[in-house]
């Protein structure tokens, strides 16, 4: 059954390092934005995907049913799986097909939480037999590229021109968290300090506060919106383990996300060539690299080469994470991954504050990772 | 959930760790290891499973050196491993006592144990000869 719905309306709040406001503000704050932007009201959702970040409510988590108290409604859908990015759109999409609901919004992102330590407390998870270890999310993804750098011996230098790219499309976008910043070229990559071998700072995401809101509703209900509907054309997930609990290793995981693209891309027709815009999960530069040769486009350990070779701008040829990624843009911890779907939508309507892709009809956004184990696939695309 | 497996699942690893012995979970009905504790083997899911002596010996699956540890009471920089143990078995730990520009992918290991924060620690130290 073929899936037929599509994103009416997107809310993206600002984004910084530190934002004096509350989780809760921030979400509802992108939530009406996005519904404004799709011409509608808080009385139309009837279907919500949404972490409960609290205070207040409950501590089951995801906690989705306890946004009924701000938002003051009852839902006919709830999407508690995991409510956030391509899985909480898929997921929404799959709910208005089928008829469980009309209207539903994505919505997540966190405010007045990071403090001015090092490390995102969200990123170290809480496990007897992981936390001991002083374990966090990018030591994960560090061990599985260690295996990587030892087989295929990536060119350094190429690879820290991925980040550069992504890190200058940030540079230039007002509404990045980095932007002011740069440009960079590839040395400053690695002049960064070490943080998990083989990453310097500069090799990885962010972690900063603000939050962004989708609005999904029929392809048929989406064209009475203002602005041209972009519609969920197909998706898959791949859930191998629950994440950063027992160690990631690249000879089961390396290649993840495979399949899910794969399925991803027979759903909708498509081959990787006829993608004009890829809003790939970059959390951190060598899951970049690692995205293009699961996608078919190059063999296992070509990735550098092949970017090197094609380019990853946004007026080459596979125009990657154009709004400057979780590496310079934002991330907001489990919001994090929605934002993926925001730019998306911002350059499927030719609407991209920088770096708009020409003719952009067609664009492939991901969610996760190797190193958490889990992945997730979407195509997004306008008439 | 008053099932003494299900309640203490997890500490008895902890425990014989005070000892200087290293365990993992043995499956009685597949004779397989595993690891992390589960409350039924993640092979045959039997709940027939018992804490056994490892060796203590395995390899480097892989490494990284963390420059930048989470928080200050943690060494740096901190060689976090995912070991392999020869028992078929993996875990998270330490490589201690070497640089970690001596360390390769696959090297053989042994076990150790250190003092830290409050109690013992499992970690791993380069084997001196092959074993």
């Amino acid at each position: 059954m073929a899936l037929n719905a599509a994103i009416a309306g997107i809310g993206l709040t600002k984004q910084a390092k530190f934002l004096d406001s509350t989780s809760i503000s921030v979400c509802v704050e992108a939530l009406k934005l996005a519904l404004e932007d799709a011409g509608m009201q808080l009385s139309d959702i009837d279907g919500i995907s949404a972490r409960w970040p609290g205070p207040g409510g409950t501590s089951f988590d995801p906690g989705v049913v306890d946004w009924t108290e701000i938002l003051g409604s009852s839902f006919r859908w709830v999407g508690d799986t995991y409510p956030q990015g391509v899985p909480g759109v898929l997921d929404a999409a799959a709910a208005i097909s089928t008829g469980l609901c009309e209207v539903a919004v994505v919505f997540g992102g966190q405010a007045g939480v990071l403090s001015n330590s090092n490390l995102a407390s969200y990123t170290r998870p809480v496990n007897e037999f992981v936390e001991p270890w002083g374990l966090f999310t990018a030591a994960h993804f560090a061990l599985i590229a260690q295996v990587y750098f030892q087989r295929y011996q990536p060119d350094r230098q190429r690879l820290s021109d991925v980040a550069a790219t992504i890190r200058n499309a940030g540079s230039i976008n007002p509404k990045a968290v980095m932007y002011g910043r740069g440009p960079y070229r590839a040395e400053d990559i690695t002049d960064s300090p070490l943080i998990c071998e083989p990453f310097h700072l500069l090799d990885l995401c962010l972690a900063t506060e603000g939050a962004s809101a989708v609005v999904v509703t029929s392809i048929e209900r989406a064209k009475d919106c203002p602005n041209k509907p972009v519609k969920i054309l197909s998706g898959s997930s791949e859930w191998y383990r629950q994440q950063y609990v027992n160690p990631p290793r690249y000879d089961e995981v390396g290649k993840i996300g495979k399949d899910a693209i794969s399925r991803t891309f027979s759903a909708a027709g498509l081959a990787a060539t006829d993608i004009d815009l890829f809003e790939l999960y970059d959390i951190n530069t060598w899951e970049i690299v690692r995205q293009f040769e699961v996608m078919g486009l190059c063999e296992e350990g070509e990735g550098v080469d092949f970017i090197h070779e094609n380019g990853i701008g946004s007026n080459q040829k596979f125009p990657t994470n154009t709004d400057g990624g979780l590496l310079s843009f934002s991330h907001t911890g489990w919001g994090g991954p929605t934002l993926k779907i925001v730019e998306a939508v911002n350059q499927l309507r030719g609407n991209a504050t920088t770096g708009q892709v020409q003719k952009a009809e067609t664009a492939l956004v991901t969610g996760a990772g190797s190193g958490a184990q889990y992945f997730n696939a979407a195509i997004l695309s306008v008439d | 959930m008053t099932n003494t497996l299900v309640a203490g699942f997890s500490s008895e690893f902890w425990e014989r760790a005070q000892e200087g012995v290293l365990v993992r979970p043995v499956c009685q009905s597949c004779q397989k290891s595993f690891f992390s504790p589960q409350v039924l083997c993640p092979r045959c899911q039997s709940d027939a499973w018992e804490y056994k002596e490892s060796s203590g010996t395995g390899a480097v699956y892989s490494f990284t050196v963390i420059h930048r540890p989470p928080d200050i009471h943690f060494p740096s920089p901190l060689v976090v491993a995912d070991i392999q143990l020869d028992e078929g078995w993996r875990m998270f730990s330490w490589i201690v006592g070497i640089s970690d520009s001596k360390i390769e992918l696959n090297d053989r290991v042994k076990v150790a144990f250190i003092n830290f924060s409050g109690r013992k620690l499992p970690v791993f130290e380069l084997a001196k000869e092959a074993i």
